[in-house]
């Protein structure tokens, strides 16, 4: 298993050099001038002479050769210095130390809470198939689907703001500070996000439990006259929670990207609005390093998706 | 086989847990008022401050009143302030970097010069008027072209540094080489800066300029220590002003304090403003419904997003509107075919309907004041009716735009293409401008660009027409003459490049009395016309707005004035 986890890691890092190159190269040949943008500002209200901006170009090293420019990225990625974004002006790192914390947080908080639902949600709807609990959890979960993640949480917002004339406080608070008001700014967004999450997984949850209950171990499993709390979640849910935690998986780095929506709408300065932002504004090496956290985050959960099986399948070995 | 199964507890209870959880965290109950994250006064209200007494102003400054305002009162002197608070203020975006010298724009100016003095200023509770700052008086030779400044003593910056003569002369040089604004002017007009004693400053000009003190009030004339670092390599920012920095988080907030040793003992009335980032107006909106926001800065609120204001939380907000704080315009590059052609210029600019650009548009909160609006000794609306493209019925403008470009070799009109700006209401002018040009038979195809790639289509002129609007400070004619319309000027779009206009817009500058001034204005206004080098749709009005409990906030008399709310309290 060892090694199995250790040539992992490596196509993981060969695979994010990959992300890296095809990010900066796209970033290339994206058309505009960071530093004239900047000097213009977002409303247009600068004006941009051409020696202002060559003089910020040289300042901020987009004078430099194309490739001197990646490769002083990559240096620093490794010494875990990649320099200051072009737009804030701040070190890129901090930035992301700064932000990284809230778009974790949300994105965990969203699968716990799709999780908690959808699973009993998917249960309950395959062994009440067809009556009004099971249409009941399909109407949820339809709706759930059919919603897109931006309307729900607009609605959110104005429900708050409009109805009730409270919104959470502004900005964020780590849970380690104020948990009452970290808990505050989070849920909203998380019970956006949650919502499609817990959809997409009660829907699968149903379906692989209802092709589970009609298999012939469960059948012997009741006709053997064990209780039914043992029958369902020790015998037919654990079998069927296997592709259910591969959609979970998928989920959760969904929800990493879902965050950039929540993020704007619920003023929450996460990794994903500085993406967002350091995008329009071509700022490349926040966007590359970014993007190459990503990836990694992508590659980490898929790794202990595989390594999860082996535990919920005494079938897998890893070799 | 089917068989009737129950559900099992645990799994009710993971149900149950996760409503628990939600509910857990809904509010109570919709409060009576808005719960603010800032901390309530504490101290005894405190009696009302009298900012320094204004001196009489070397150049007064009118106020717009095209548009009808709610008015913003200032406290009358003997009554109560409370002291204490911190004011919660919107904007769209942070900072690049902390100069505020080398700032651009307002998302760099409304939080930066909240820790800044200025030589003079715009008085904060009476605008347009000009009140001493950091200078306590002046003179002005008889010439017009030596001012000397008497400056404040005993002030000191907020790292301990006294402010000197030399802190004045650094920053007037800055102003004059690294401003956006202030240097094409002010690095036109002043011809020498003297410092004959540690509180003495001198400004020398080529010549008479007489919206000198209308440039020294904006927010970007601030006074900076000598020798301060630039642009990005200032880490920390110091000034003599009411307020000093606390932090700036990238993309949260940027914080000021209290500045205890501020030179008006009596001001500022807060402990502090934050201000928020709020990228997404409408959740910047909805943050001020729910009370989390006691102002925005100005140009925060969009057209219907003032409407959702002023016409929902009456009584509780104020929703104000700059009057002619942005201008629409269509801009043809001059050395680019068709354009060469004074008669396709003045069809196309003949074509638009401008009345109709304001009303839809900008949704009527607007107006359609030629290229100098009259407080700056523009055409009256009155007058305007006389030139081609204003004049009523519109169907003679048409006729005659099509006759134009007939006589220019386009009888069946020709095509072309309409550039503007992704996101705002850059394609709701777009669209219209389009559908303007069909009537006199020209078609046009739409084009666009976000972000970064946006300028630099700008700047290569890699466009036919430009739609587009700019924001406008300060309240001079050279901002649009000089800017706008003379050969080489920063934000000559169109590449207007014409000696006589050039020689007129000069002359202008050089005029003391307003009367005369408004005489060779108008010339230069009505050579613009006459010569189809006016790029003009119409002009619309940026809002901002502020919590009934914030008062003594006035207003500047444009959105880059008065940002340093020194004298604003919260009356909670």
């Amino acid at each position: 298993m060892t090694r199995y986890v250790v040539s992992r890691l490596f196509s993981a890092g060969l695979s994010l050099i990959g992300v890296s190159i095809i990010i900066f190269v796209l970033m290339q040949i994206l058309p505009g001038d960071v530093a004239r943008t900047i000097l213009i500002g977002t409303s247009g209200e600068g004006s941009a002479t051409p020696e202002r901006v060559a003089a910020l170009r040289h300042e901020l090293g987009l004078d430099q050769p194309v490739h001197i420019q990646y490769l002083s990225w990559l240096v620093g990625l490794f010494r875990l210095d990649v320099g200051r974004s072009l737009t804030t002006g701040f070190p890129v790192f901090q930035e992301i130390q700064n932000r990284l914390p809230l778009t974790l947080e949300l994105s965990i908080l969203t699968v716990i809470f799709g999780t908690l639902l959808s699973i009993p949600m998917g249960v309950a709807s395959a062994i009440r198939q067809n009556t009004w609990i099971d249409h009941l959890m399909r109407i949820i979960s339809v709706a759930g689907i059919a919603m897109p993640i931006f309307w729900t949480g607009t609605l959110i917002v104005l429900v708050l703001a409009v109805g009730f004339h409270w919104l959470p406080p502004l900005g964020y608070v780590p849970p380690w500070r104020d948990p009452w008001a970290n808990f505050q700014q989070l849920i909203w967004p998380a019970l956006a996000l949650g919502y499609y999450h817990t959809a997409v997984v009660a829907r699968m949850t149903r379906s692989q439990m209802l092709e589970v209950l009609r298999q012939d171990y469960v059948r012997t499993a009741w006709a053997k006259g064990l209780r039914e709390r043992v029958v369902i979640s020790r015998h037919a849910l654990r079998n069927a929670l296997l592709p259910v935690v591969t959609l979970i998986s998928i989920q959760f780095s969904f929800s990493v990207g879902g965050t950039v929506i929540m993020e704007t709408l619920f003023f929450l300065p996460g990794i994903g609005k500085a993406l967002v932002d350091a995008i329009n504004f071509k700022d490349f090496p926040m966007v590359q390093t970014i993007i190459v956290l990503f990836a990694a985050l992508v590659l980490i959960i898929n790794l202990l998706t595989d390594l999860a099986y082996g535990a919920l399948d005494p079938r897998i070995t890893f070799k | 086989m089917s068989r009737r199964l129950s559900v099992p507890r645990i799994l009710w209870a993971g149900l149950a847990s996760a409503a628990l959880l939600l509910s857990g965290c809904a509010p109570a109950a919709a409060p009576s008022q808005p719960a603010p994250s800032a901390p309530a006064p504490t101290a005894a209200p405190a009696p009302t401050a009298a900012p320094a007494a204004p001196a009489p102003t070397a150049a007064p400054v009118v106020r717009p009143t095209a548009t009808p305002q709610p008015t913003a009162t200032a406290t009358p002197v003997g009554s109560r302030v409370k002291k204490g608070g911190i004011l919660l203020e919107a904007l769209w975006a942070a900072p690049g970097d902390l100069d505020l010298l080398a700032a651009t724009s307002m998302i760099s100016l409304a939080p930066l010069a909240l820790t800044y003095d200025g030589l003079v200023k715009e008085d904060p509770l009476k605008a347009g008027v000009i009140a001493p700052d950091l200078a306590e008086k002046w003179d002005v030779s008889g010439d017009g072209t030596k001012i000397t400044f008497a400056l404040r003593k005993g002030v000191t910056f907020h790292n301990g540094q006294p402010f000197t003569s030399s802190d004045a002369k650094y920053s007037v040089e800055r102003w004059m080489k690294d401003s956006d604004q202030l240097a094409p002017t002010l690095g036109e007009v002043i011809k020498s800066v003297e410092t004959p004693d540690a509180n003495t400053l001198v400004l020398n000009l080529k010549f008479q300029y007489p919206d000198l003190f209308r440039s020294l009030i904006l927010d970007w004339a601030s006074i900076v220590p000598k020798g301060q670092p630039k642009g990005r390599d200032l880490k920390e920012v110091v000034g003599t002003g009411a307020f000093k920095f606390k932090s700036f988080e990238s993309g949260v907030a940027y914080q000021v304090v209290k500045n205890d040793k501020y030179h008006n003992k009596d001001l500022p009335h807060l402990d502090g403003v934050t201000v928020y980032f709020l990228p997404d107006r409408n959740t910047g909106l909805a943050a001020f419904r729910a009370g989390r926001i006691d102002i925005t800065a100005p140009v925060y609120f969009t057209v219907p997003q003032f409407k959702v204001v002023d016409s929902q939380m009456k009584g509780q907000a104020t929703a104000y509107l700059y009057p002619n704080s942005f201008w629409w315009n269509i801009y043809l590059p001059m050395n680019k075919k068709p354009w060469t052609d004074i008669r396709v210029r003045r069809a196309v600019f003949m074509a638009i309907d401008r009345k109709q650009a304001m009303a839809t548009v900008d949704q009527g909160l607007g107006s359609v004041d030629g290229v100098m609006p009259p407080n700056l000794g523009g055409y009256t609306s009155d007058e305007l009716k006389k030139v081609p493209g204003w004049r009523d019925p519109k169907s003679q403008d048409i006729d005659e735009a099509k006759k134009l470009l007939a006589e220019a070799g386009f009888p069946s009109g020709f095509k072309t293409d309409i550039f503007y700006r992704t996101g705002g209401d850059y394609l709701n002018m777009a669209t219209f401008v389009r559908d303007q040009l069909t009537k006199i038979g020209i078609t046009a195809t739409l084009t666009t660009r976000d972000g970064a790639a946006f300028y630099d289509y700008v700047y290569a002129r890699s466009y036919d027409i430009h739609a587009h609007r700019h924001p406008f400070a300060p309240a001079s004619p050279d901002t649009i003459l000089a800017q706008y319309y003379r050969t080489g000027g920063e934000r000559n779009f169109a590449d207007v490049a014409d000696s006589k206009l050039d020689a007129l817009i000069n002359k202008q500058m050089g005029i003391l009395d307003p009367t005369e001034r408004k005489k060779v204005v108008h010339q230069a206004e009505q050579y613009l016309y006459d010569n189809a080098e006016a790029s003009i749709i119409s002009w619309g009005a940026y809002s901002q707005g502020w919590q009934k409990w914030v008062r003594d906030f006035v207003p500047g008399q444009t959105i880059y004035d008065n940002l340093r709310l020194e004298a604003v309290w919260l009356d909670k």
